[in-house]
């Protein structure tokens, strides 16, 4: 076996043991092995059982998220700016909307106000 | 509540490039490229450096950097995941520049230390086996290191691995084989130096 076909037998394993042990073994026994592999394709095995994906602690995950996102993200103006124009819009004509009634209702009872106190004059006179 | 699910941006359907133009004044997006690499990069410190505390710092780190360089990064065909990765392997490479000058032993090798002691003998001779395995690792040239990370816990293929490192498939291939007998002999040369004084002692 020349080099090359070693770089391509010990690539192959090792996808194969990726995938699944079973066809790693099937890989090797359609294969003959010289010695010199023999210890390599040992060394991916071990390599296999060591090196494996660990995952980071949720809290350093949530406090590393948080630092990352800053203050901002918590605030109201931050959530309000993130919503699209047509809810800006929604937003504003409610609020002028709100407004209107209020200043409208105002007047309306400032003048209900001022007609009941003109029509109960003449009578507290009576 | 529809309307305003509705009108939101789907970030996890987006792609690494899509996230990346709007990350640099949208953090949202910067939000989804943090929870897709967190763990990768996580990964990558944790087996270089050998203890959680230090993969910690580090990792942090390359999240801000990331973050404060966003807007400077150019996809010229090098995926966002490279970019990443280059900027963990530079904070990495400082990080083992000072401890070489301060000498500081990493915490999860002394806690592993600790308890080969305390543990039945089986399980000690497997820990210290897969110990000495991570510190020959670590005792590679970086490129070397990387990837082995990136072969056996991103799972990628040769041709991807080209992609990240600027190689072609072929000469993944063939580093891969000389990284392997690279680490063979560390581990012979490792277990010669830990076997030799208890022979004398016999």
């Amino acid at each position: 076996m020349n080099e090359p076909q070693l770089q391509d037998l010990l690539s192959a394993f090792t996808d194969a043991l990726l995938r699944d042990d079973y066809e790693a073994e099937r890989l090797l026994e359609r294969a003959v092995l010289p010695r010199e592999a023999a210890s390599l394709v040992s060394l991916t095995r071990r390599l296999h059982g060591s090196v494996r994906p660990i995952e980071p602690t949720a809290a350093f995950s949530r406090r590393l998220r948080a630092d990352l996102m800053g203050e901002e993200r918590q605030s109201l103006v931050w959530h309000w700016r993130q919503l699209p124009a047509r809810v800006h819009i929604a937003t504003i004509v409610a609020l002028f909307g709100g407004f209107g009634l209020l200043i409208v209702g105002g007047v309306a009872d400032v003048m209900r106000r001022q007609h009941n106190k003109d029509s109960a004059t003449p009578s507290t006179v009576r | 509540m529809k309307f305003f699910q509705r009108s939101r941006k789907n970030y996890k359907t987006m792609s690494d490039s899509e996230l990346v133009d709007l990350a640099g004044g949208d953090k949202e997006a910067f939000g989804e490229l943090y929870e897709r690499y967190l763990t990768k990069i996580y990964n990558y410190v944790y087996y270089r450096t050998g203890n959680a505390q230090d993969a910690e710092d580090l990792t942090a780190k390359v999240f801000f950097r990331a973050m404060s360089h966003i807007q400077h990064y150019e996809d010229k065909g090098v995926p966002f995941q490279a970019w990443l990765y280059r900027i963990a392997h530079n904070l990495v490479a400082n990080f083992h520049r000072d401890q070489g000058r301060r000498k500081i032993i990493p915490l999860d090798d002394y806690v592993a230390q600790s308890l080969k002691s305390e543990a039945p003998d089986k399980q000690a001779e497997a820990n210290e086996e897969q110990a000495q395995l991570l510190a020959a690792i670590r005792r590679l040239p970086a490129e070397r290191q990387e990837l082995l990370l990136l072969k056996f816990i991103e799972q990628k293929s040769n041709a991807e691995i080209g992609d990240m490192m600027s190689r072609t498939e072929g000469a993944i291939k063939s580093l891969y084989h000389r990284t392997l007998l690279a680490l063979r002999d560390e581990l012979t040369q490792t277990s010669d130096t830990t076997t030799l004084p208890s022979t004398k002692h016999s």
